[in-house]
């Protein structure tokens, strides 16, 4: 039980919220589903002065624009899988959404900017946003600024959020036409988190001969990375390039995450494993 | 600042309002404050899916929330399911398949079984089992909600 | 009402020095605070569930909040009630405790060396007790034994873990009496041992154990918040409630433990000879009765296997890890994993097939009842039997064909095969720990009954079981019959839900007390009907003259005979058509045998089990695709209601064995603070389990039931472990360490791998 006392604020925009951030000077947590936060809370975790809640700034939604498919950050997860334009454009977006840990409940509770935030290695979403080189919009009272996905998660339960910013969006760009997807997923029963993430974006000509790739890990190191692919661009995804795939993945995992779960070793030996076969979905 | 805020919502179609301490969860709110003690608490870190609830039409685990984020908030619980004292077709296929042994994970199974059924009226053993996996039970080893749900998909579609 | 919190070692080991409760005392909504020095004044020690002191093993006192020193990461330390449970909650944080932290013994190996940190200070070592179960010459036959295989196999520690936590409710009335409120298994005996801790007459407390929302041993008590909770309802001067948080309850672990054992057998199969030296950790020395587990791990050995020689030994250590309580299976768990571990490492080292060298080696039906090595009597079996019905059950051929198939392709199905035997309703003698129990049967005027048991019900449909057998002994409909359990003042004297005890002690009590008052009805039917006694039958609601159906009349009419016009019909029954009686099943024996042995359970139902699971050998996942089971508890009160036991038990029992597991850190910190560190099965992890029944009843009980509900887990433990093992032999994999999650897994692999395995 919350035994903490807190200043409980509901505002109604992005203007509200980054202001009532700005004033709380630190001592301040956004929440948007919750699912991560609130049990901290509960557990005295976290102990803030100030609690904002998004659940009315408007930040939730899936829209379409010249840069791509935008994202409002309290869009939950099956606010994702609803989305045709998600399922459309961002079909990684819907399997990743699929898989979430906590039922149909989290899945309609859980956000993905909320995820995002949080940083967790342990967590289906920055690996996909990695994949898909989305970019996360920040905003404070004194304007906004993007950041790339790689580059927004630093560490486990890091990121690039400064003290006073708030996520309002996540710009997923418009992928080409010939894009494939492939997803893959380790955890080690359904009560798991994930283990390890890999999400693949594929370009492939009518001959199945790759033009672009892109793949990136999650939950292996303490962030998400990208797996250098430059071997298979020109020639058709054959199991041997998938292994040598496997074994780049592994030797990037170089910054193993280590939790109760599993250790860093297990991280890493499989980290290969999810790159390969989230290759190998996306090349079939 | 004030000690507790206004919370108005609509519980099982009965409009309430009462005064809430804003650390209050919302699973204690509807618990204690609303009085409505069907809803469980297993574990309060969104794991067990006892204290699953409906929230403007969609199933949530309530321990997730704090209370002042339901404000404005259509709940259903437990208690709103049956009508007139006559279960569900959900709650009675439970009943009469022994889907429950202690019955503490029975309210968000329930739930979890409704929300299934709601768009999905003729489920795999897969697809149900899928549609639980957000709710823990110790008791039966999940055969016979299974089952349950199934004998509820089968007794709504000849209805 | 008012809310109780409270406040935690941070320590697994460390001396208290001082604790300052002053701010915590001022806090908003704040009504009373207590440290261990203050309760030590307000209440004594709390009462062992199962003294070691009784067996001879060393004994210390528990407290309900320490008092000096801190011997666990979790121990209560200090309390606060307040008007809510948010303001105790915040009023802990306003406590400060200054310890002296001390360094910690966490492995049970480490906790026998002689320069251990002393986790007791009066203590000469760590280890609470030292049994040994020994038959016959183990080193001669060991010699004598065409193979031995020596190995070791170790159980990690785990929980049962309810889904609806532990609460309690004291409530103080004014004449000094208590009512105490609990989610708790053992009312009548919670009774005694509150009255002994708060040192107020039994007669003064009333326990309630209202709907519990499962029990599976976590909540047989002991736990020091039961003495808290009324100590602080006593200070703050109204009824105090406190409720169990989910990191709490996952504190209380049990079962791990190491086997170092040498295992002799024939050319043939034929097991001869078993040395086994065990060593259970059972962390913090609670009063709960966990620790009896270890007990339980040694006596079971070598459940219906004939081995001429064992050499079984245990030794219960305590540790600065959590305190154990009984988990499901009490430790049987903790002999079937080992022995159907060695029964397979044998029969893989001698190319045997795993059924047959089952058959080779267990009780043949004709042999019962049969004593084992350690003494126990088991009643009835037809093990064989069960074997040949899972082969049939699971196409044990067809699957070992797929099995070979499916490795020419890379992929890793494993078959698990494992024997279970479970002793049932145990009585332990010097404990309260009891084998029998009480049952009252009451028909009122109306032809209304009401059951009164001493067994309780965790959700586990005795209740309804009980309430059927009543209804069959009365021939009254079942909706007729109203039951109460979990009341001190209304029940008859019981020992609660523990051991699969409810229908062989509290079913066969309710058929003995439910004939007494079927016998009054015959009789008063008799004089009505002008007919013997002897020819009255009682069936749907009617008593009626065999052979002559038209002569009836119904029940309730004869009860309100008996009731209304007991002085107008002479020879009529005296009223109150009720009796209350005791089950004490036979093959029980306390007095020790010629070899010190005693029997302490009447019964041992079984199972036999099958399951096929495939392992990712890249990861270490497994996903377990089929669940086959043969189970003989004896006679079937309700046969849905067993399966639904046995389902849940061994779908426990996978969990416990694959990626359920309580883990610290180095300074003795628990990490499996909630269910996404401690995993437990979802639907969507396990298949539809086929279960197949067998009835081989009991000789010794009265309806021939062997109980149910513990059966299960350590089968479902076993055969999962199995069939991991099997799926991996083609790596050179032998699986000795649970659990088998997948970094264990992938670990075993990797580890044969590089030693140049099979593959």
């Amino acid at each position: 039980m919350i035994g903490q006392r807190f200043e409980y604020h509901a505002p109604a925009s992005v203007e509200e919220a980054v202001g009532l951030l700005a004033a709380a000077n630190g001592d301040a947590n956004v929440i948007a589903g919750g699912t991560w936060v609130v049990p901290e809370l509960t557990h005295g975790i976290r102990t803030p002065a100030h609690i904002i809640d998004l659940r009315h700034a408007e930040l939730s939604g899936v829209s379409a624009s010249d840069a791509g498919i935008t994202i409002g950050a309290t869009t939950t997860y099956s606010a994702l899988l609803d989305s045709p334009l998600v399922g459309e454009w961002a079909a990684l977006l819907h399997t990743m959404a699929l898989g979430v840990t906590g039922g149909a409940q989290v899945r309609n509770q859980g956000t993905i900017g909320g995820s995002a935030c949080y940083a967790t290695p342990s967590s289906d979403a920055p690996a996909a946003l990695v994949a898909l080189d989305a970019s996360l919009t920040l905003a404070e009272a004194g304007g906004t600024r993007d950041v790339r996905a790689e580059t927004f998660f630093e560490g486990a339960f890091r990121s690039a959020l400064k003290q006073g910013e708030l996520l309002t969006e996540i710009v997923v760009p418009e992928p080409p036409s010939n894009v494939q997807f492939g997803y893959d997923k380790l955890k080690f029963c359904e009560s798991s988190w994930p283990i390890a993430t890999a999400a693949c974006v594929l370009g492939l000509d009518g001959d199945g001969v790759v033009e672009f790739a892109r793949l990136a890990v999650g939950g292996a190191n303490t962030k998400p990375y990208v797996v250098d692919t430059s071997l298979l661009v020109g020639t058709p995804v054959t199991r041997d390039l998938a292994d040598e795939v496997a074994e780049r993945a592994r030797e990037a995992a170089d910054d193993p995450y280590t939790d109760v779960l599993a250790d860093g070793a297990y991280r890493q030996q499989v980290s290969g494993v999810v790159a390969k076969r989230a290759l190998l979905d996306a090349a079939t | 600042m004030s000690d507790t805020l206004p919370l108005g919502v609509t519980l099982n179609g009965i409009e309430r309002s009462v005064e809430v301490d804003p650390r209050r969860l919302l699973v204690e709110v509807v618990r204690d404050e609303l009085g409505q003690p069907g809803t469980h608490i297993g574990c309060l870190t969104g794991d067990c899916g006892a204290c699953t609830i409906e929230l403007d039409g969609q199933i949530v685990k309530s321990c997730l929330l704090l209370a002042a984020s339901a404000n404005g908030c259509e709940i259903t619980t437990i208690e709103g399911l049956a009508e007139n004292g006559e279960l569900t077709t959900i709650q009675q296929a439970f009943w009469d398949e022994y889907g429950f042994q202690c019955g503490f994970c029975l309210p968000g199974m329930l739930f979890a079984a409704k929300d299934l059924l709601e768009v999905n009226a003729t489920p795999t053993d897969g697809e149900i089992r899928s549609a639980i996996n957000g709710n823990l039970c110790r008791c039966t080893g999940y055969d016979t909600i299974v089952k349950s749900i199934a004998e509820a998909a089968r007794r709504m579609a000849a209805a | 009402m008012a809310y109780a919190a409270v406040l935690r070692s941070p320590h697994a080991h460390a001396r208290i020095k001082w604790i300052d409760t002053e701010n915590a005392a001022k806090a908003p909504g704040v009504i009373a605070t207590l440290t261990g020095e203050e309760a030590r004044e307000l209440a004594g020690p709390i009462p062992f569930f199962i003294d070691p002191a009784v067996f001879g093993g060393k004994t210390t006192e528990v407290r309900c909040l320490a008092v000096d020193k801190v011997v666990m990461a979790g121990q209560p330390v200090a309390a606060v009630v307040a008007e809510s449970v948010n303001d105790a909650e915040a009023a802990l944080a306003a406590i400060t405790v200054d310890y002296e932290v001390l360094s910690p013994v966490l492995d049970a190996d480490q906790a026998m060396s002689e320069d251990a940190p002393r986790v007791y200070d009066d203590w000469d070592d760590n280890v609470v007790i030292t049994i040994p179960f020994v038959e016959g010459d183990v080193e001669a036959a060991l010699d004598a034994a065409d193979h031995v295989i020596e190995d070791e196999v170790s159980i990690h520690r785990l929980s049962t873990q309810p889904i609806e936590p532990r609460g309690n409710m004291a409530v103080w009335e004014q004449d000094g009496s208590l009512t105490f409120y609990g989610s708790i298994q053992n009312p009548h005996p919670l009774r005694l041992h509150l009255s002994q801790s708060l040192g107020i007459p039994e007669r003064s407390i009333r326990v309630i154990a209202p709907n519990v929302g499962g029990g599976l041993g976590l909540k047989m008590h002991g736990h020091p918040e039961e003495t808290l909770v009324c100590v602080l309802a006593k200070l703050a001067g109204r009824p105090v409630k406190w409720h169990e948080d989910r990191r709490e309850t996952l504190l209380i672990g049990g079962i791990e433990q190491r086997h170092r054992f040498k295992i002799g057998f024939m050319n043939d199969g034929t097991i001869v000879a078993l040395q086994n030296r065990i060593i259970t950790n059972i962390g913090m020395l609670g009063a709960s009765p966990g620790w009896g587990m270890s007990f339980l791990s040694a006596l079971s050995f070598p459940l219906g296997y004939k081995i001429a020689a064992t050499d079984v030994q245990v030794q219960a250590v305590t540790t600065n890890k959590g305190i154990w309580n009984a988990t499901r299976g009490y430790g049987k768990q903790g002999t079937n994993v080992p022995m159907e571990r060695m029964v397979d490492m044998a029969a893989r080292h001698l190319g045997m097939d795993r059924i047959e060298i089952r058959r080779q080696n267990l009780i043949e039906a004709h042999e019962f009842p049969f004593t084992t090595n350690s003494g126990l009597h088991i009643d009835s079996g037809d093990y064989h039997g069960a074997l040949d019905k899972l082969v049939e059950l699971i196409d044990y051929e067809e699957l070992k064909a797929e099995q070979e198939r499916l490795r020419q392709e890379g992929r890793y199905l494993g078959i698990g095969i494992a024997y279970e035997l479970t002793p049932e309703a145990a009585d332990i003698p010097g404990t309260i720990v009891g084998g029998f129990d009480s049952c009252q049967v009451k028909m009122g005027p109306s032809g209304n009954v009401t059951v009164l048991t001493g067994v309780t019900s965790p959700g586990s449909g005795n209740d309804t079981g009980i309430v059927q057998i009543v209804a069959d002994e009365l021939g009254v409909p079942i909706d007729s019959i109203g039951i109460v359990q979990g009341d001190t003042e209304a029940c008859p004297y019981g020992f609660g839900n523990y051991s699969g005890r409810s229908i062989v002690s509290g079913g066969n009590s309710a058929v003995l007390a439910a004939r007494d008052v079927a016998d009054k009805v015959q009789a008063g039917a008799a004089l009505l009907l002008e007919a013997a006694q002897d020819d009255i039958e009682l069936a749907n609601g009617l008593a009626s003259v065999k052979g002559a159906p038209e002569q009836a009349i119904p029940i309730a009419k004869v009860a309100e005979t008996i009731y209304t016009l007991n002085f107008a019909i002479p020879g009529i029954p005296e009223p109150p058509l009720e009796s209350t009686r005791v089950y004490k099943p036979d093959n029980i024996r306390h007095t020790p045998d010629e070899k010190g042995r005693i029997q302490p359970y009447p019964t041992y139902s079984f199972a036999v089990h099958g399951a096929v699971v495939e392992v990712d050998v890249e990861t270490g996942r497994i996903e377990i695709t089929r669940i086959g089971i043969v189970h003989d508890c004896g006679t079937m009160i309700n046969p849905a209601f067993i399966e639904g036991q046995m389902a849940g038990a061994v779908v426990m029992g996978m969990g416990n064995a694959w990626t359920e597991e309580l883990k610290y850190d180095e300074d003795g910190i628990p990490l499996s603070t909630r269910f996404k560190t401690y995993l437990m099965p979802r639907a969507g992890d396990v298949p539809e389990i086929e279960l197949v029944h067998q009835v081989t009843p009991s000789p010794f009980t009265l309806l021939g039931t062997k109980g149910a509900g513990e059966a299960g887990v350590g089968g479902g433990m076993s055969v999962l472990t199995n069939a991991v093992d099997d799926a991996l032999a083609p790596l050179g994999v032998t699986v000795t360490e649970l659990p088998v999650s997948p970094p264990n897994v992938l670990a075993a692999i990797n580890r044969a791998r590089a030693n140049g395995g099979a593959a």
